[in-house]
């Protein structure tokens, strides 16, 4: 700036040397903020070329990271949530609940409602490997009233169904212990209202096979490639005994085996045994075998099943069966069942019920049911063949 | 009037842009640490509770998307041909006749990428365009 104002004084001489001074200075402090203005311009402008080229890919990087934070803090409090829960709710409770309404051509039977389940599980997984299990079945809404040490008056039915303890070993072999569903078949186990399409039983079920095992069990899946094979083996008390102990010194044993085949969406073919001795010294041995298949929106489930007796050489069998075939769409169950039985084959009260039913589904936890069961006695029998129509909302009460 | 219309197009446009969105694939994933080859049938077999744990020997942790997300349903469909509601019957089924061995967890779709990326033993399915953490996770399967 010195030069440039020594290069001016030196041919300014010309003009008068007080206006040519004041010129010079005004010109020279104009110039000086000129120059000012110039520098910070540059300095800012390549601040921001730089910062324009640094920042995609520094901001970038922070929109990532702060993704990344925002991701794990998400995952934080859902663990928290869940650990909360955990505390809060260490034993798990769910159940099911129906609403029947019956009405039959039987002589005797006047249509009404009918209070049928109430039922309470229990579950809770103690550790990795321990689990608990119980559930507590009450029907007909249960009423007792007593005193004095006696049972005035006693309605409906309160049933420990199932408590046991399980400790999972292994995939090939678990172990359970205390009350549970007899592993036979199809229906024994996969029994409960919510998730069944018809209220009403097959006949044989529990019938031959009985309703709940007091004993142990192993039970596991064995891979074969792509065919697995599941087994249940148990022994147990024997159905003549109950909870507080056994009544004799047999014991009850029985299987089941299941082999899973990886043709159409499900195909499920397997076999039960079983064998005890009763109470009035009869032997008992019990077989049964099981289908179930599903393609495309159709499920077909079969069950057959045969009990022998054997009291001192005095042999009677029971028997029965029945097919079902369901169609699935998203909120409607349509389906059939054709059912046999034979109590006693040493008699004519064989019986068979054909079965129609429609099932609304409201959600995957409330349905509506309809159903239609025709009765029909062997022409031997006394029994009179009968309808029977039952409209029910069933809940189930999960989590 | 003509401006009503064209906006009336706009804003059809931009609503349609997000439900083609969520019409995209649904993937199958699980931790890139896992290097188990895995079919449709094998996924089958997992979330039908037949198989639990890896060959490695460890737990599958098995992971599901809530009820009303589509992606569940298309899971559903594309793996087992049913509806959502039949499988969670099935599911609910076993859980109340203490027969099944390895339970689910269901987390909404913006956890689930997180969660199979810092799991190992994690397996889970979303919509490819929720995918998050691509390098911690591997794609098994893509349904169409």
């Amino acid at each position: 700036m010195r030069a440039l104002a020594g290069y001016w004084e030196r041919y300014a001489g010309l003009f008068p040397a007080a206006i040519t001074k004041g010129f010079l200075f005004v010109w020279s402090s104009e110039l000086m903020k000129l120059c000012k203005v110039v520098l910070w311009s540059l300095v800012l402008w390549f601040g921001g070329v730089s910062i324009g080229y640094c920042a995609p890919s520094d901001l970038g990087a922070m929109e990532e990271q702060v993704q990344i934070l925002r991701d794990d803090i998400a995952v934080l409090q859902d663990q928290l949530e869940e650990t909360n829960q955990d505390n809060f709710n260490r034993m798990s409770i769910s159940g099911y609940t129906d609403l029947e309404y019956h009405q039959s051509s039987a002589s005797g039977v006047e249509p009404g409602f009918r209070l049928h389940h109430m039922s309470l599980f229990f579950e809770k997984r103690i550790t990795e490997r321990w689990k608990f299990f119980s559930e507590i079945e009450y029907e007909d809404g249960p009423f007792f009233e007593g005193s004095d040490g006696t049972i005035d008056e006693a309605d409906g039915k309160i049933f420990l169904e199932a408590v046991n303890f399980t400790y999972f070993f292994h995939p090939l072999a678990n172990f359970r212990g205390g009350r549970f569903f007899t592993p036979a078949g199809l229906w024994s186990v996969d029994h409960y209202p919510p998730f069944v399409p018809t209220q009403i039983r097959p006949e044989h079920i529990r019938q031959i096979f009985p309703q709940v095992v007091d004993g142990v069990t192993a039970f596991g899946t064995l891979p074969l490639g792509k065919v697995f094979l599941n087994y249940d083996a148990y022994v147990g008390n024997g159905e003549d005994a109950n909870g507080a102990g056994d009544n004799d010194s047999h014991k009850a044993t029985g299987a089941k085996f299941g082999v899973l085949l990886p043709v159409f969406k499900y195909f499920e073919l397997g076999g039960s045994a079983y064998q005890d001795t009763l109470l009035t010294g009869t032997e008992k041995q019990a077989f049964g075998a099981h289908l179930k298949m599903k393609f495309w929106k159709l499920t077909l489930q079969s069950e057959w099943a045969n009990a022998s007796f054997d009291n001192a050489g005095a042999t009677s069998n029971r028997s029965g069966y029945y097919g079902q075939l369901q169609y699935d769409t998203r909120h409607w169950t349509f389906g059939g069942r054709y059912d046999y039985y034979d109590a006693d084959d040493t008699d004519s009260n064989d019986r068979t019920t054909s079965s129609a039913f429609v099932n609304y589904h409201v959600s995957d936890a409330i349905v509506l049911k309809l159903e239609h069961h025709i009765v029909d006695f062997n022409d031997n029998t006394a029994d009179e063949d009968y309808d029977h129509t039952i409209a029910s909302v069933v809940i189930y009460l999960g989590n | 009037m003509r401006a009503f219309f064209v906006s009336l197009v706009l804003i059809g446009l931009t609503t349609a842009i997000p439900a083609a969105h969520a019409a995209g694939p649904v993937v199958v994933i699980v931790n890139s640490a896992n290097q188990q080859a895995l079919t449709e049938q094998d996924i089958k077999n997992i979330y039908s509770d037949i198989v639990t744990h890896w060959k490695n020997g460890k737990r599958i942790k098995l992971y599901n998307l809530p009820a009303e997300d589509d992606a569940r349903d298309s899971f559903s469909r594309a793996i087992f041909g049913v509806s959502t509601r039949v499988i969670m019957q099935e599911e609910n089924n076993r859980k109340i006749t203490n027969s099944i061995k390895n339970p689910s967890k269901t987390k909404r779709a913006s956890l689930i990428s997180t969660i199979v990326a810092r799991d190992r033993n994690a397996i889970a399915y979303v919509y490819k365009d929720e995918l998050k953490n691509d390098k911690d996770i591997r794609i098994v399967l893509e349904l169409n």
